[in-house]
C-alpha cells in the first residue's frame, strides 16, 4: 500500500495498479508513491507505456477543452450591476434566528390583540369601515382596484351593492395595475413579480417572476395577458389553462409596453439590443408584430440607435391596419413623447407633430377611441383625428392637463387642470360643438385625476386639504345630484414630471357592460 | 480573451476579498472582472448549453460575492470555493430542466460559437476523425463524470481540489476520473490510442 493508504500500489503480477499510474501520470501522486512508481517504470515497458498512454491522452483532452472553451465569451456580459443593488442594501447585522427569539413574544402578543379584534369586528367590515365605502352606490356597474393604507383593495360595485371582492394586505406597492376589459382579473407587478388576480373572493393568484422591468396589456376580449419579462421574452398568459406560453424567445430582446390590434390576432411590441436599462444609452430598437396563433413575427420598422430614445407601441387602429407608437428622446427631456403612425402593410414610421407628455412607462394623455390624441403642438392644446388626418384646437387657452380619459364613444374629454383651486380643476371637452364644461366640486379637496365611468358618470380622485391620502367621488353628469365620496384612503402614486402622477400604480378602474 | 482560466488564483486575491468584505464595492467588482470568464467557462464545460452557462455563472458570483463571509482561506483558495459554488449551481439547473447534459458536439454544429477553428480543409478531414469524435464522446458521460474531467482536464484542479468541490472523497474523485477516461476511451475506440498495443510489451 502506498499513498494515502487506501491505493493499491502493485497487483497481484507485481505492476501498479492503473489508478496508481493514472495518478502518476497526471501528477497527482504522493512524493513517496512517485518516486516507487518512477523506479518502476524504469524497469518495465508496460508501465512506461501505460504512463505515457495517460500523459498523452490526458494533454490532448485538455488540449481540446482549453481551445474549444476559451474561445467561448457569453452572448449577454455578466452583470456585476445586479450584485452591486444588492450590496448596497445594508448588511443584516443579526441572525434570522435571533430576531425570531427577540420578537416572539411580541409577535404572539400581536396575534393574540388581532385575533381579538378579528373576532369582534370582522376583518371585512373593519377594511370596508376604513375604506369608507359608499353604500347606496347608485353609479354605473365597475370593478375598482385601489391601493390604501390596508393594502391592495379589488371593490365591485353595482347598484345597491358595494362588495370588497379581495383585499392584499402585503401589496402595497404595485406598479402598472390593468385590469381586464370584463373586469374578472387584475395584472400588476411588486418586487419583480407579476401578480395575476382573480377579481372575485377567493379568485386564483398567480406570481410570474420577472427579471427586469416588463410590460404587459390584456387582450381585447380579456381572455389572455401578453407580457414582457425583462429578459427579452414575450409570453402569453391564458386564463382558460392559467398558463403562460412563450411567443418571442429572448434572443429576440422583446421588452416594455405591447399592444394587441382589434380582434386579438396580433400583438405589437419593441425589441431592444441591448435591453433597458443596460443600454444605458444607444440601443437598436425595432418595432415588430407577432401572430398570436402562429407566432409569425413581422418587423413594422427599425428605429437608428439615437442615444436615449426609447420606443413604445401604444394602440392600434380601428381597422387593424396600423398603430400608434411613441418616442421619447432625451432632446426633449425624456419625459415628452413624439407620435408616430405606422403603417402595417407598407411598414412606414409617419411622425405626427405634436408632443405627448410621459410618466413612467404610460402617457398621460392616454389615446382615445377612435385613434384620437391630445397633443402638445409647442403652443397650444389641439386634438388630433388620426383617422381623418385633421387636427383640431380646443377652444379657449386651457392649463396643462395633468390627467385626461376619453368617454367610450370619444365624443368627449375629460381632464383634470393643473394647479386649478380646489373643486374647479374638473373640465369636459366636446369634440363635435368643440365647447368646455366645468365640473363643479366641493372646495375641500384638490382634484388629481379622472376615469370616465360611462357615457353618464365620472370618477373623480380628489386630495383633501393636509391629507396624505385621496378619494374616490362619483359625478353624475345627467342628473342634478350632488356629487358624492365613493371611498376614502387611497394611496398617493408617485409624483412625475409636468404636474403628473403615475395614478395606474395606484388605481384602476373598468366600467362594466 | 485577455485572462488565463488555468493560472491558480493566488494569495492575492485575499486583500481583495477582505476589502469587499467590509464593503469596498470596487474590490467586489475586481473579483467579478477576474472571475466572469472563467466561471462562464467551466459552466458551459459542465452543461454544454451558452445560455444556462450564463445564467449559473452569474448566480454562482452573486452568490460567492454576496457572501464572502462564508469563504474560509484556510481551508480553500477562493477560486476552489467559487468551483465549488459554480458545479452546485450547475447541478440545480440541471436538475431543474430535466434533461441529460445537452451534446456538446451538436451545440458545437449549431452554433459555431465556440468551434470556429478555421481550419485548412485537410485539417478538417483529420480532425473530425480525432477530435469531433473525442468531443462527441465526452457529452455521452454522465453529469458526475463530467465534472470530474472538466474539473481534472480543464480548470486543471488536483485530486483535492476535486474532492472539495465534487463533496466526495480522493477515491472516489479516482474512481470517477478512471471510470471517465475509460468510458472515453472505450467511446473513441482502440485506434485512437494506439500506444495501447504495448499491453504486450515487458
Amino acid at each position: 500500500m502506498a499513498g494515502d493508504g487506501n491505493t493499491p500500489l502493485k497487483t497481484s503480477d507485481d505492476h501498479p495498479d492503473d489508478l496508481v499510474l493514472q495518478e502518476y501520470a497526471l501528477g497527482q501522486s504522493e512524493a513517496e508513491q512517485a518516486a516507487e512508481v518512477g523506479q518502476h517504470i524504469a524497469q518495465c515497458a508496460r508501465c512506461r507505456a501505460r504512463v505515457e498512454e495517460w500523459r498523452q491522452f490526458g494533454e490532448r483532452l485538455a488540449a481540446d477543452l482549453r481551445r474549444d472553451l476559451d474561445r467561448v465569451t457569453p452572448a449577454e456580459p455578466l452583470e456585476f450591476s445586479r450584485i452591486a443593488r444588492q450590496w448596497r442594501v445594508p448588511r443584516r447585522r443579526t441572525s434570522p434566528a435571533t430576531i425570531w427569539r427577540l420578537s416572539f413574544p411580541a409577535l404572539l402578543l400581536g396575534l393574540l390583540l388581532w385575533m381579538a379584534f378579528w373576532l369582534v369586528s370582522g376583518r371585512r367590515t373593519a377594511a370596508l369601515r376604513a375604506l369608507d365605502l359608499l353604500e347606496d352606490y347608485d353609479g354605473p356597474p365597475v370593478v375598482l382596484a385601489a391601493v390604501t393604507d390596508r393594502g391592495l383593495v379589488v371593490v365591485r360595485l353595482v347598484p345597491g351593492e358595494v362588495r370588497l371582492e379581495q383585499r392584499l394586505s402585503y401589496v402595497t406597492h404595485p406598479a402598472g395595475l390593468q385590469l381586464a376589459p370584463d373586469g374578472e382579473w387584475l395584472a400588476f407587478t411588486q418586487d419583480r413579480i407579476l401578480h395575476i388576480l382573480g377579481t372575485r373572493a377567493g379568485g386564483a393568484h398567480l406570481e410570474i417572476p420577472l427579471a427586469g422591468l416588463a410590460g404587459w396589456a390584456w387582450s381585447p376580449d380579456g381572455s389572455a395577458l401578453a407580457y414582457t419579462d425583462g429578459a427579452g421574452q414575450l409570453w402569453l398568459f391564458e386564463r382558460h389553462t392559467l398558463s403562460s406560453r412563450l411567443l418571442v424567445p429572448a434572443s429576440e430582446s422583446a421588452w416594455g409596453k405591447l399592444a394587441w390590434n382589434p380582434d386579438g390576432t396580433q400583438i405589437a411590441y419593441v425589441t431592444a439590443r441591448p435591453l433597458p436599462p443596460v443600454a444605458g444609452g444607444a440601443t437598436h430598437q425595432s418595432l415588430w408584430r407577432v401572430d398570436v396563433l402562429s407566432g409569425l413575427r413581422v418587423e413594422l420598422a427599425r428605429r437608428l440607435p439615437e442615444a436615449g430614445a426609447l420606443l413604445s407601441a401604444e394602440a392600434w387602429l380601428a381597422s387593424g391596419e396600423g398603430l400608434l407608437a411613441w418616442e421619447t428622446s432625451p432632446a426633449d427631456g425624456e419625459n415628452l413623447a413624439t407620435l408616430y403612425q405606422v403603417d402595417v402593410s407598407g411598414h412606414l414610421l409617419t411622425a405626427l407633430d405634436g408632443k405627448v407628455p410621459v410618466q413612467g412607462e404610460n402617457l398621460s394623455w392616454p389615446l382615445g377611441p377612435q385613434a384620437r390624441a391630445l397633443v402638445w403642438d409647442g403652443r397650444n392644446l389641439v386634438i388630433w383625428h388620426l383617422q381623418e388626418q385633421k387636427k383640431q384646437p380646443l377652444a379657449g387657452q386651457l392649463a396643462w392637463p395633468q390627467t385626461v380619459d376619453w368617454s367610450a364613444d370619444g365624443a368627449w374629454l375629460a381632464a383634470v387642470l393643473a394647479g386649478a383651486p380646489p373643486g374647479q380643476g374638473v373640465i369636459l371637452f366636446a369634440l363635435e360643438a368643440s365647447t368646455l364644461r366645468a365640473i363643479s366640486l366641493p372646495a375641500d379637496a384638490t382634484e388629481r385625476a379622472i376615469f370616465c365611468g360611462g357615457p353618464e358618470h365620472l370618477f373623480v380622485i380628489r386630495q383633501p386639504q393636509g391629507r396624505e391620502t385621496a378619494e374616490v367621488w362619483l359625478v353624475s353628469l345627467v342628473e342634478r345630484a350632488a356629487p358624492r365620496r365613493l371611498m376614502s384612503s387611497v394611496a398617493l402614486p408617485e409624483a412625475g414630471p409636468y404636474n403628473g402622477w403615475r395614478w395606474d400604480d395606484v388605481f384602476a378602474l373598468r366600467v362594466l357592460d | 480573451m485577455s485572462q488565463n482560466p488555468h493560472v491558480n488564483p493566488a494569495m492575492d486575491d485575499l486583500p481583495l476579498i477582505q476589502r469587499a468584505i467590509e464593503g469596498d464595492e470596487r474590490a467586489a467588482r475586481q473579483l467579478f472582472e477576474k472571475y466572469q470568464l472563467r466561471t462562464f467557462r467551466l459552466a458551459l464545460g459542465l452543461l454544454g448549453d451558452e445560455a444556462d452557462a450564463e445564467e449559473v455563472a452569474q448566480d454562482a458570483l452573486t452568490y460567492a460575492l454576496l457572501n464572502l463571509r462564508l469563504y474560509r482561506p484556510d481551508l480553500s483558495s477562493f477560486s476552489t470555493w467559487l468551483h465549488t459554488i459554480t458545479v452546485c449551481r450547475a447541478r440545480d439547473k440541471r436538475r431543474r430542466k430535466f434533461l441529460p447534459s445537452i451534446s456538446l458536439t451538436q451545440w458545437l454544429g449549431l452554433g459555431n460559437q465556440i468551434r470556429d477553428h478555421t481550419p485548412g480543409p485537410e485539417a478538417v478531414v483529420i480532425r473530425n476523425e480525432t477530435e469531433d469524435r473525442l468531443l462527441w464522446a465526452l457529452d455521452q458521460l454522465s453529469p458526475k463524470l463530467r465534472e470530474a474531467i472538466v474539473l481534472r482536464f480543464y480548470t486543471d484542479c488536483s485530486y483535492k481540489e476535486m474532492s472539495e468541490i465534487m463533496g466526495c472523497s480522493l477515491n472516489t474523485v479516482r474512481s470517477r476520473l478512471r471510470l471517465a477516461v475509460d468510458r472515453l476511451r472505450e467511446l473513441l475506440g482502440e485506434e485512437q490510442v494506439p500506444w495501447l498495443a504495448t499491453e504486450t510489451l515487458r
